[in-house]
């Protein structure tokens, strides 16, 4: 009897212990089942993150956030002349770019620090540093344009999406207490991410070389010679050192890589110089 | 004190109404600059009662004619385009000499004989006069045409071609045609100063087409290529 009871009870502690492994080996494949669901629901967000195309208003919202950031590091300039004849000169060349019908807002920035900033959206800056450099609208038409191919090649945006910085916050469907898709969180993620490449790392190569060739040829489609823009090349090559120069250099090609992809795409002597002009807009008001 | 200022002020402006031509009968004279013995140009200066016309050309090989014309007592200069003021012309060692021939300038030695001034010294320039007869030049050799009035306007580039900036505008009153108007966001960026240049924007956007329309066609450039 006893020797009965004892087999049962083995028996039925034999099935315990394969009941609880059984248990505990479901409850792991139930881990990782969820697991594996947890990291398919953050590669699906990946994957939107990396292929989502912006609205041009989900555009136009990052844009405030970028030149936001812009702003709070360089005021606007206050020389209303300076920036009208800066917002005709970008009108006229945008107007010949991928995206004529962005609105685009062309302003100075007043620092003596020798650059120039586009933003997503189509807010364009170039501080009174670079025009301090420039000797002809040509080359301010040239400067311009390679602002204004960052913003209609997305270079920014292209940022944005390589670095994950959406799938990390953002539900792309939802919209927010201000209206915009954008949080608070994801909007300081994205100011961080676009001063970074703006004033730090810069954008690739790649993109710096592709809004080179892109803006000189913005600058002599709306008729501007464009041979002018090595001027201003020759400009940055003798500033290089100089304090003032610091961000532009490391966070774009040298002046000597940048003419030397230039110059072969320029067309000669075709096209307006308008120094006169420039010297005119930009000589101090009497 | 402000008498003084009032009556100084006066002073000044009826000098500079007062200017004369410096022959006031028609005559046609030619004149040769020099500068420390050394030929800069020749200048041949017509003058008539509708009028003062000064053509002056360099001593360098093909240097072009440039034409000052003298008319409501302020020299002009001829341009493709139309005529624009002597402030505005950016031109060379012509600005220098030519406009103490076209009207008298106070800070000019004038020489005279009895045909009237036959030297003239000015900013280290002596222009001498070779010849002088009496003018039958008609009328329209004096005529200025001042390059239109929008052209004109943004050769004096007064920095109100699109109207003052309004940045305190509200930001729904111009504002972004796509996008969360007025978006603001607690992250640090200035987005005062970007509703400002948003609002700048759209108070000029009103004159924008046909400012910019100008602009171009001055220039030569974008759409003003074509007209």
């Amino acid at each position: 009897m006893r020797t009965k009871i004892g087999r049962l009870a083995a028996v039925a502690a034999l099935s315990l212990s394969v009941s609880f492994t059984a248990q505990a080996q479901l409850g792991d494949i139930w881990g990782k089942i969820q697991q594996n669901k947890d990291k398919l629901k953050k590669g699906a967000k990946v994957a939107q993150s990396a292929t989502h195309e912006f609205t041009e208003a989900e555009e136009a919202d990052i844009g405030r956030v970028v030149a936001a950031r812009v702003l709070k590091t360089y005021p606007l300039s206050k020389n209303e002349k300076l920036q009208q004849y800066v917002t005709l000169v970008g009108n006229t060349v945008a107007g010949y770019s991928a995206r004529p019908t962005l609105e685009w807002h062309f302003a100075v920035l007043e620092t003596p620090v020798v650059n120039a900033f586009s933003c997503p959206g189509g807010f364009v800056f170039v501080t009174t540093g670079a025009l301090a450099q420039i000797g002809s609208e040509a080359e301010l038409a040239a400067v311009l344009g390679h602002e204004i191919a960052h913003a209609t090649q997305k270079h920014i945006l292209k940022e944005v999406k390589r670095a994950n910085t959406i799938s990390a916050g953002m539900d792309l469907a939802k919209s927010t207490a201000s209206g915009s898709f954008l949080t608070e969180e994801l909007g300081e993620k994205i100011g961080n991410l676009a001063y970074e490449k703006l004033f730090t790392t810069g954008l690739s190569r790649r993109d710096e070389q592709e809004a080179d060739k892109i803006g000189v040829g913005l600058a002599e489609d709306a008729g501007y010679r464009g041979s002018a823009f090595l001027h201003f090349l020759d400009a940055l090559e003798a500033l290089e050192g100089k304090a003032e120069m610091k961000v532009l250099t490391a966070t774009h090609p040298s002046a000597e890589e940048r003419k030397g992809y230039v110059k072969p795409l320029v067309g000669g002597d075709q096209g307006e110089v308008l120094a006169e002009r420039w010297a005119e807009w930009t000589q101090p008001s009497k | 004190m402000k008498r003084i200022l009032a009556v100084l002020t006066l002073a000044v402006a009826s000098a500079a109404i007062a200017a004369p031509p410096l022959f006031n009968t028609p005559t046609e004279s030619k004149w040769t600059v020099t500068k420390g013995g050394k030929a800069a140009g020749t200048v041949t200066l017509l003058t008539g009662t509708a009028g003062v016309r000064a053509e002056w050309r360099a001593s360098a090989a093909k240097s072009p004619l440039v034409v000052f014309l003298g008319g409501s007592n302020k020299v002009w200069v001829r341009q493709t385009g139309g005529d624009v003021e002597l402030a505005a012309y950016k031109g060379g060692i012509e600005k220098s000499i030519v406009p103490a021939l076209v009207y008298t300038d106070a800070a000019a030695k004038y020489t005279r004989d009895a045909k009237g001034p036959s030297q003239v010294e000015v900013n280290g320039y002596v222009a001498k006069r070779t010849t002088i007869a009496t003018s039958k030049a008609d009328a329209s050799n004096f005529a200025v045409r001042p390059k239109k009035a929008a052209a004109s306007r943004l050769a004096s580039l007064s920095g109100s071609l699109l109207g003052p900036s309004q940045s305190s505008v509200s930001a729904t009153a111009g504002g972004r045609g796509v996008g969360t108007k007025g978006l603001k966001l607690a992250d640090g960026g200035d987005y005062a100063a970007v509703e400002a240049l948003e609002n700048r924007d759209a108070a000029w956007a009103a004159k924008m087409d046909d400012v910019l329309a100008e602009f171009q066609k001055e220039g030569k450039v974008g759409k003003g290529r074509e007209q």
